[in-house]
């Protein structure tokens, strides 16, 4: 029994990053050589794999009914490809894996090693604490590069919402050869978009099917680029959507966000079944509130402070929310039960609101009006209003009200109403909605110790760092956080007092306040940590956009106080620089009178994301803004 | 070396579980679904303000119940947590998970009760009880089930309390018990009852104060055989206001700190003169290891086509050569499936033809091939790291998590890891350095320190660059990388790059133009790993001085001691050991400012030794520093200086060298 123990103790849980699909295949079919010599010398510059050949085939039997079949054969150049190893395969209640055959081949192209179905290991997966998700997966055991893998494997689909995507090539990857196939009865047909590739299929008609295939062939690998829009935004590829669909015998029509939207609101038609008593509770809750606006707000907060966000994804493919009498009496939801809860609140107080689902991301793109496709993870409020609609994130408890914050602006939310979805702009990422400002006094010492006593106001997503980093946080990660992402000297005492989220009042001893001392010479920095300190990718051979998680305004206003036996040597020299989407300035300016060195410094970075034809300069600028730290004020004894 | 024994407990009792009588006196804790007013009422943990959350009751109660067809007995633990979230992030705690062991139903829970108890509207306490129907089975493999059980109107403030039954299809084994975890415990009890027939080996792993208490009670037991009359031993172990066990750099893994209880059966008395010995020494350890399936057993069976490879080994003429060979054989042909275990559970014919293994079976087959190859080799078991140190006193196999292998090479013991892809296996591995072995020999077993004193953490780095007339510094780096630096570095630079490059090579804070890294003598185990790169770098100015800093690429860019306090000891497992040279020409229209001051930092123990020399000769300017630690593990008790050693040393790599204009 202990060796029983042991097993388990050692017995790993296996986490999977939630790659998007990458799927591999094989052509059994065509004899082929695979040996590494047979490679194109314009194909192994840049590359990590090549998928030597791919024949990927979807086929829609039915409405509903699909299956997909993928036979690739990839070869793994060296040991960067290491994730290539790893194969795997999500399912649900709606998709099954049947049979799956992996050889491995050597550099010669001979068959070293076989594997199938039998030879996967099954666990659960998902990102909730109850999801219902399963993931295949199996680690190929070798090191010896380069090596080429044989994977053929077919999945059917009962049930289906999201047609797979046709992913032509990922960075690093060249293709020699490559072909994906839909076949799709006449009647149903299916919709697709090409995306960062001019791609167009051949289409042909055959026994009352409608037959789309693309074809590639010796496409030379790309190279990643850090900052970029979403992964599943960011590479050649042909989305397809269905027009007809059906899930859990919940059936629907993709074709217009319209008719997407009508179908998502029949999943959850009976779910704002709030009872009497609860109804009551909340008209009483803002009984005594004049606007429409207040009793918003007042239920929002009630919601903030009593309910909290558990992921429990179950009910047709994690679609269908638990219902509002449920949210009420666990005081717990995810995402879809939170929003369906706060809609069945304001119902009961005769406000109009809808569930708006989302694209969540900093960096996700906005769903396209023209091309009706479900890419979303994420519901929110939408309560509509004569100017500016209210739009309310059910499930953080820090958010401001009316605020969504950067994970939700800047995309298109689909509105579920009583007319079907309706395609609805969120708000736009504002930098005057996420400022961050300090006042410093410093009191210097002739010897370099002192006092520094800060006040630092944050708003938008700067409220949201302190609300993780310092609210609530043990004394020692406080202390982290201030000297390793804010840039503080190490102190010898501090205290941080946080009132609310988004103030902070911060005390700060340190025998050494100067950066470094030469002589009798002390250099100061121009405050007190860094009001930016990260350095932006290399600008050489960008090609793609470059996001910032959120614009921003950042003032700094830090006042030295001097001791009578120091005096000021040399100030920086005023600075001011500035981009297509920002700028920065700081001013020095020294009261000799009252010994008193006052700088300010403004940052500011008008929008988020940033076009690749602008990137160089936006390089340029925040490199400056990094190097404007090492300026000095330079204190000598008098 | 003076701190190897790594066991930091005041007490480390072992005793068989056997009777000493005293008194129960029941009292104090309140019944489950009720609750004083003070404990909804507390907003923070007396003792530990930074507390997310504070375990009120933790509590335990073993006993013995009638067994399935096959076994006597099934053991039962009833489990109860009774929880006060102080803080939001202690609200995870209401996503109760118990994970239990499935496989072949060796595991079941039934009998869940749960409560949430807030403080409502009017003041009052209220009290939700869950109904079983809210609890979610979440299989996550056919090995391992969870139970979720996701708690109601909880928010900051609410206590959760929960109970349930953990049914074991085992009479031999008692689930240990820890009196410690990461947020503070107010009360810890772990009551066992336990037949007479079985005699546990009990250590006890405490430092604060434990109340014990036992009585010998005569009772009927329900068994498969119909019910018994036996002789009960009844105890209770009781701790109370422990505090947090903290996550540290540099400490070794939370169990070597835990307080806690470890059970392990050492005989069953069937009656009647039939007793039955388990293991009670290492002798018995040894004994049963090598009638084992999966240890013993495999070292002995027959493996296909693998006598090539045997005559190839013996015909070589040195065992050091013997060695080397069957290493580099198993470096090129054999994958860690990165799974620790002192057994092989796949058995050593599918490792031999999969080439696939864990550490047990991977280093089995290689003590199994290199003895048929004529070279006197043991397996050796270790508890790495991870897994907390061994204790010599307890006879217990299940104290280690991994084996490796011992050879005797011109009279010299070699440790060997027949796992390690990129490394020599001169080298000790980092897991194991600095611990206990077992040596399963052929008589009693035997224990040796395995302690790399011949390798190092050891880092070269050299700046050569010119300064020109324009202030723009052109430099070429070189740093070497060598014993533990090159092992770590390797792994990295192999797996990935992109975090070698921003791990070692970024220059935090300041824009530095850098050609690409030269990494060589990857493959050359007996060099340094080198590593080169050319940059370019302005230097930053301020009025007529310019100015720049040589700590870039070296290890000491982030101080990861800023921490007021340490509970743990900093194990940095090696030695260490830095040489830094900065070697900068100025250009003929600047002057150096002043020079860095020459420094010597001793610890008060003279454990570490911080070096700088700086001279000037014409306009070239050279540094050298260098950082010696001669000790691998610094206890907490010497916390406070090193943390002050550390601050004083960064501040010196961190000053930097000023120039002005003739």
């Amino acid at each position: 029994m202990s060796k029983l123990l042991l097993k388990k103790n050692r017995a790993m849980r296996i986490c999977f990053l939630l790659f998007s699909l990458v799927f591999f295949k094989l052509n059994y079919a065509q004899p082929h050589s695979y040996s590494i010599a047979s490679i194109p010398i314009t194909l192994k510059q840049n590359s990590h794999t090549i998928k030597r050949e791919e024949n990927i085939e979807f086929e829609v039997k039915e409405m509903g009914k699909a299956i997909y079949k993928v036979n690739q054969v990839i070869t793994l150049l060296n040991e960067n490809a290491q994730e290539y190893l790893n194969f795997y395969q999500f399912i649900d209640k709606f998709k099954s894996l049947e049979e799956v055959t992996i050889e491995l081949l050597d550099a010669n192209g001979i068959v070293k090693k076989k594997y199938s179905k039998s030879d996967l290991t099954k666990q659960a997966t998902g990102e909730g604490l109850v999801p219902d998700g399963k993931v295949y997966f199996l680690t190929i055991p070798t090191n010896q590069y380069p090596l080429t893998l044989k994977i053929g494997y077919e999945i059917k689909f009962k049930g289906i919402l999201n047609y797979p995507t046709y992913d032509i090539q990922l960075p690093n990857e060249a293709v020699e050869k490559s072909t994906f196939k839909i076949k799709v009865p006449i009647d149903l047909d299916v919709r697709f978009k090409p995306k960062n590739t001019v791609l167009s299929p051949t289409i042909s008609i055959e026994n009352k099917l409608k037959i789309y295939s693309w074809s590639v062939q010796n496409l030379p690998a790309f190279l990643y680029e850090v900052g970029s829009v979403s992964r599943d935004s960011r590479y050649p590829q042909i989305l397809l959507a269905p027009n007809k669909f059906t899930l859990d015998d919940y059936e629907g029509d993709m074709t217009s966000w319209q008719s997407f939207g009508k179908w998502y609101g029949s999943l959850a038609k009976d779910a704002s079944d709030l009872s009497t008593e609860s109804k009551l509770f909340y008209q009483n809750l803002v009984k005594s509130a004049d606007t429409e606006k207040e009793k918003i707000k007042l239920i929002y907060s009630h919601l903030q402070n009593n309910f909290r966000y558990v992921s429990i994804q179950l009910g047709i493919g994690g679609f269908k929310p638990f219902t509002a009498s449920f949210v009420d009496k666990k005081k717990y939801g995810d995402c879809k039960a939170l929003s369906n809860y706060m809609q069945a609140c304001l119902s009961a107080i005769g406000i109009k609101s809808y569930q708006a689902l989302i694209n969540a991301g900093y960096n996700q793109e906005p769903v396209n009006e023209k091309f009706t496709i479900n890419k979303f993870n994420h519901v929110i409020v939408c309560v509509p209003q004569k100017n500016d609609s209210i739009w309310l994130e059910c499930t953080s408890t820090t958010n401001d009200f009316n605020r969504l914050g950067n994970f939700t602006e800047n995309k298109n939310a689909l509105l579920i109403t009583e007319d079907g979805g309706k395609l609805v702009a969120t708000p736009i990422s504002n930098a005057s909605d996420n400022t961050f400002t300090s006042i410093t006094s410093v009191h210097l010492n002739a010897d370099g110790s002192g006092t520094v006593i800060a006040d630092k106001m944050a708003t938008g997503e700067y409220k949201q760092n302190f609300n993780q980093y310092i609210l609530n946080q043990k004394k020692d990660d406080q202390k982290k956080y201030l000297v390793s992402q804010l840039g503080y000297i190490e102190p010898t005492f501090f205290e941080l007092i946080c009132t609310k989220g988004d103030k902070l009042k911060l005390s700060i001893e340190a025998d050494k306040l100067y950066d470094f001392a030469v002589g009798s010479k002390l250099f100061i920095n121009p405050r007190m940590y860094k009001i930016w300190s990260a350095i932006l990718p290399n600008a050489e051979n960008r090609t793609q956009d470059f996001y910032f998680e959120h614009p921003f305004i950042k003032t700094d206003t830090t006042v030295y106080n001097l001791p009578n036996e120091l005096g000021v040597e040399t100030l920086p020299k005023n600075k001011t620089f500035s981009f297509s989407y920002g700028s920065f300035t700081t001013t020095y300016d020294y009261e000799i009178k009252q010994k008193k060195i006052t700088v300010s410094t403004k940052l500011v970075l008008q929008q988020p994301k940033i076009p690749v034809a602008k990137y160089a300069e936006t390089k340029q600028f925040f490199d400056n803004v990094v190097n404007e730290y090492s300026d000095k004020i330079v204190l000598k004894k008098l | 070396m003076t701190l190897i024994s790594m066991n930091k407990f005041l007490f480390n009792l072992l005793f068989i579980l056997f009777f000493t009588p005293t008194c129960f006196a029941q009292k104090g804790q309140p019944k489950l679904g009720k609750i004083d007013m003070e404990d909804l009422l507390m907003k923070q943990c007396s003792y530990d303000k930074d507390a997310i959350a504070f375990k009120l009751i933790d509590w335990g109660n073993l006993y013995y119940d009638r067994g399935n067809s096959e076994m006597l007995f099934k053991t039962i633990v009833e489990v109860r947590q009774r929880i006060k979230i102080l803080k939001e992030d202690g609200l995870s705690y209401a996503n109760v998970t118990i994970p239990y062991y499935t496989k072949n139903n060796t595991e079941k829970i039934s009998k869940i009760e749960a409560f949430v108890y807030n403080i409502d509207a009017a003041g009052k306490i209220e009290v939700n009880t869950i109904n079983k129907n809210s609890t979610y089975t979440k299989k996550i493999n056919n090995f391992y089930s969870d139970l979720i059980i996701p708690l109601p109107n909880v928010k900051v403030g609410s206590v959760i309390e929960y109970k349930y039954s953990l049914e074991r299809q085992t009479m031999t084994n008692i689930k240990d018990w820890y009196f410690q975890h990461s947020i503070p415990t107010r009360y810890s009890e772990y009551e066992v009852s336990v037949p007479l027939i079985f005699k546990f080996s009990l250590q006890q792993f405490t430092n604060d104060s434990v109340e014990i208490k036992d009585e010998l009670l005569d009772e009927f037991l329900s068994s498969n055989q119909g019910v018994m009359k036996v002789k009960l031993i009844h105890k209770k172990f009781i701790m109370r206001n422990l505090k947090a066990l903290p996550n540290e750099p540099f400490m070794t893994t939370e169990k070597d700190y835990q307080q806690r209880l470890e059970f392990q059966l050492s005989q069953i008395d069937y009656g009647k003169g039939d007793i039955v010995n388990l293991q009670t020494s290492w002798g018995d350890v040894i004994k049963n290891l090598k009638t084992d399936e999966d240890f013993g057993k495999q070292l002995d069976v027959e493996l296909s086509k693998a006598e090539q490879l045997i005559t190839t080994v013996k015909l070589l003429t040195t065992d050091e050569q013997k060695v080397q060979f069957l290493f580099t054989y198993f470096q090129k042909n054999f994958i860690w499936n990165e799974k620790e275990s002192i057994y092989s559970f796949l058995g050593l014919k599918q490792t031999w033809d999969t080439k696939v293994g864990s550490t047990g079976d991977i280093n089995l087959l290689f003590v199994k091939l290199l003895k048929e190859a004529g070279v006197a080799v043991f397996p050796i078991l270790f508890s790495t790291r991870n897994n907390g140190s061994v204790n010599k006193l307890a006879p217990f196999i299940n104290q280690f998590n991994t084996v490796l292998c011992v050879a005797t090479i011109n009279n010299n013991s070699v440790v060997i890891d027949a796992t390690e892809k990129l490394f020599s296996y001169s080298l000790i591995p980092t897991k194991i350095n600095n611990t206990y072995g077992f040596i399963v020999d052929d008589n009693v077993g035997k224990w040796i320190l395995v302690n790399d004193s011949k390798n190092k953490y050891k880092s070269i780095v050299a700046h050569n660059g010119i300064i020109d007339e324009n202030g723009i510094l052109l430099g070429e780096s070189s740093v070497y990388s060598s014993g533990y630096a090159k092992l770590e570095r390797l792994k990295k630079w192999v797996t990935n790059k992109g975090e070698f490059e921003n791990d070692y090579f970024n220059n935090k804070g300041s824009i530095l133009f850098k050609e690409k890294i030269i990494v060589n003598n990857i493959d050359d185990a007996s060099k340094a790993l080198e590593q080169k790169v050319n940059y370019s770098y302005t230097l930053n100015n301020s009025g007529s001085y310019k100015y720049f800093n040589t700590n870039f690429f070296t290890d000491f860019t982030t101080n990861p001691f800023i921490s007021d306090d340490r509970v743990t000891d900093i194990d940095f497992s090696y030695l260490q050991d830095y040489q830094y040279f900065s070697n900068f020409t100025l250009s003929s229209n600047y002057v150096f400012d002043e020079l860095p001051k020459n420094i010597t930092m001793i610890m008060p123990d003279k454990s570490i030794t911080f070096n700088r020399f700086a001279e000037l000769e014409d306009n070239v300017l050279n540094i050298r520093v260098t950082i010696e630690f001669k000790n691998s593990v610094y206890p907490a008790s010497v916390y406070p200086e090193f943390k002050e050693f550390y601050k004083e040393m960064f501040e010196k790599l961190n000053e930097q060298i000023v120039i002005k204009k003739k």
